[in-house]
């Protein structure tokens, strides 16, 4: 790299301009409504009711901060001053890791080397090798590696960030229990790929086993286990089991248990005429003992389907109901298992009840190499601020000792330290 | 859970907040009127409250059958703790900056009555709010406020320390105030910048994303950078004196809103816990 160009990225200048920038860009990103997260009907509402506003936004990506070109060339910029600057760190901390030189307007006379010595140690310093016959002794010495090693660590996990973001994919699956799904990602409710990257996909039939949810007192879910099997071979499952907060790697692809969306399914059979017969698994999060649980569902060329779990009967004698609102007339039938009614001009067969999951597949690329840069950074962070280093060299000379004495931060702070190990009770010769 | 280990946590958070009240009220005291028995026995009292609400911990800890970091009562409790423990270390080690105390006791005591405001009953925690990243990054956080809150005690004092009002306090020098609120704002970089990680790790065992700039998030990372910037002018540009403080007390409001306040005005996944 021109040595020029090089300086000016590492120039302190430019890298608190750009940190300000990315300061900046996330003050924007939570100040201006964004597409993905905030709901798609308070966007556009949010749109309607400034309308001036939402173009100008629209027009500089704002409404997209983190996926916009001009912050995307932002971090680009960003990543590339941060790993010149983490060179040119590497370099310096090497240097000062074999340490320093002995300050030449300092000589302590009437005092011995040996005596000095053994109040470094006496303050926790330990004696390394010291160059050109110098004695050296240091306190916490790795940490003259700290900066180095932090800003490593935001280069090896932004990097990897954008690796992981090329790269990956993911998928999330609705899952009846006891249900078989074949290799494709047909059915998959939603998906994210990476420009590079693929959905994932297991390319062998996957079945839910059972789910377990334990529940507290109060109704809410406590913890959920999900067990799901791999086809191996022609007839032989294997299992694996996921539970929230513990996912489940399965054929290089990572399987969470979605904590909140499971409960119990109406498999039901509509038809009408003029319209496709569909058959349609109506999905009921899970909700306290004793209360319904609503649900809709919109088949293909069908109007919206609303639906009432209610199993333990509060509400009547049968436990689903299944409702349509056309204009001012509304068409509705409770139904049991194994039961089939008309209502108005449809026709339902409540065929059999079982329960659902939701899934999350996750192809992981260089996750862990982004942990890794995490560790790196907090090891730096620490060593940074937690472990200042210090240390003191020195030489006889004549009648006294020569010496030098350094901080990495602070130096301040450790005056007192420094006049104690060299008995000068802050009279510096 | 065990209600009498409870009903004995929420009386001893009682005593321990009114033990830290009548310390406050000693220390501030016994500074302004220069009486150093007064002041002495107000850094006494902390220290009794100090020792009361870590049993009033340990007993929530004992009788919800979770750490005390999960609620926003147990979180609060566990802040006004950790800035309570590193105070009292800092003033163990160097007592010269006991004065202090006129800012850091009555911020301890408003966090923790802030704590005991919102209810102490135990909630129903949902299934995301186990592992051990879940606790490193809780408690990371502790530490990062503790710190924040020093530095916030230093640069206060810097700003305001030729007025008559803080000379009443005798504080130290304005080269000490200066360095401390340095040092802090060092040690509150790196514990954010840990606790931030560690949720990241957490994070993703959780729901399956590392980062999703989510308000709280985004927030976290806004602190974290002007912490970061601070550190930046100070070392390489000359930044010190007023200018610092005054940047660090922006630091600090960032700090108190990303922890406390994000999750209560937006949606977010950490209103989970909040809400």
């Amino acid at each position: 790299m021109n040595k020029k160009l090089l300086d000016r990225l590492i120039s302190r200048r430019i890298s608190v301009a750009l940190m300000t920038f990315v300061l900046g860009a996330a003050v924007i990103g939570v100040v201006v409504p964004q597409r993905s997260s905030t709901s798609l009907k308070s966007f556009t509402d949010w749109q309607s009711a400034n309308p001036g506003v939402a173009a100008a936004v629209g027009a500089l990506q704002m409404d997209h901060v983190f996926s916009s070109w001009w912050f995307l060339v932002g971090l680009a910029l960003f990543t590339l001053s941060l790993s010149a600057a983490t060179w040119s760190m590497i370099s310096r901390a090497s240097s000062r890791y074999r340490g320093g030189g002995l300050d030449p307007h300092t000589l302590l006379e009437g005092v011995s080397a040996e005596e000095i010595a053994l109040r470094a140690e006496a303050a926790g310093y330990h004696e390394v090798p010291g160059a050109g016959g110098m004695r050296r002794f240091a306190r916490h010495r790795f940490g003259w590696w700290g900066s180095a090693l932090m800003h490593l660590g935001m280069v090896v996990a932004v990097i990897a960030a954008l690796v992981s973001s090329a790269f990956a994919g993911s998928a999330i699956v609705d899952f009846s229990v006891g249900e078989v799904r074949e290799p494709g990602d047909a059915g998959y409710l939603y998906k994210e790929t990476g420009p590079l990257g693929s959905v994932p996909e297991f390319g062998t039939p996957v079945r839910l086993d059972r789910i377990d949810p334990v529940m507290w007192p109060t109704g809410e879910v406590k913890s959920l286990e999900a067990q799901i099997s791999v086809l191996r071979g022609s007839d032989t499952w294997e299992p694996f089991s996921a539970s929230a907060n513990y996912p489940v790697s399965v054929d290089g692809y990572v399987v969470y248990v979605s904590p909140g969306e499971f409960g119990d399914a109406a498999f039901v059979e509509l038809s009408a005429e003029g319209l496709p017969d569909s058959p349609v698994r109506i999905e009921f999060p899970m909700v306290a003992a004793g209360e319904p649980s609503y649900s809709e569902v919109m088949p293909d060329g069908w109007p919206v389907v609303e639906a009432r779990w209610d199993p333990e009967m509060t509400r009547g004698d049968k436990p689903l109901a299944l409702r349509v609102v056309a204009g001012e007339t509304i068409h509705q039938v409770v139904l049991e298992e194994g039961e089939s009614a008309e209502f108005g001009p449809y026709s339902a067969s409540f065929e059999f009840e079982g329960q659902w999951a939701r899934l999350i597949i996750v192809r992981p690329v260089a996750v862990n190499v982004i942990f890794f840069g995490f560790g790196v950074i907090a090891l730096g962070s620490l060593m940074i601020y937690v472990f200042i280093p210090r240390e003191i060299v020195m030489a006889e000379e004549g009648v006294g000792v020569r010496y030098g004495w350094r901080a990495a931060r602070m130096p301040h702070a450790y005056h007192e330290e420094r006049d104690q190990i060299l008995g000068t009770n802050g009279e510096r010769e | 859970m065990r209600e009498w280990a409870l009903s004995a946590e929420v009386v001893a958070h009682l005593f321990a907040m009114v033990t830290y009240a009548i310390a406050v009220g000693l220390a501030v005291f016994g500074t302004i009127m220069s009486k150093p028995r007064l002041e002495k026995a107000g850094h006494l009292l902390a220290a009794i409250g100090f020792v009361i609400q870590s049993c009033a911990l340990l007993l929530r800890w004992y009788g919800a059958s979770h750490g005390p970091y999960l609620t926003r009562y147990e979180v609060l409790s566990s802040n006004s703790w950790m800035a309570m423990a590193l105070f009292l270390f800092l003033v163990w080690r160097t007592p010269r900056l006991r004065s202090l105390s006129v800012i850091i006791y009555p911020a301890t005591l408003l966090v923790l009555g802030l704590g005991i405001y919102t209810g102490p009953e135990v909630q129903m925690l949902p299934p995301t709010f186990t592992g051990v990243w879940l606790v490193l990054h809780v408690c990371f956080y502790f530490v990062a406020f503790a710190a924040a809150l020093m530095s916030l005690g230093a640069s206060v004092f810097y700003v305001f320390h030729s007025s008559e009002f803080v000379q009443r306090f005798t504080p130290p020098s304005r080269d000490v105030l200066d360095r401390e609120s340095y040092r802090f704002a060092g040690l509150t970089f790196a514990f954010w910048g840990i606790g931030m990680l560690t949720g990241a790790i957490w994070a993703y065992y959780s729901w399956g994303r590392y980062w999703g700039w989510d308000p709280v998030e985004t927030w976290s990372l806004i602190t974290w950078f002007v912490y970061g910037i601070y550190l930046h002018l100070r070392r390489f540009f000359g930044l010190k004196g007023r200018s610092a403080a005054l940047l660090l007390t922006i630091g600090f409001a960032l700090a108190v809103g990303s922890l406390f306040f994000t999750s209560l005005l937006t949606t977010s996944l950490h209103s989970e816990y909040f809400n």
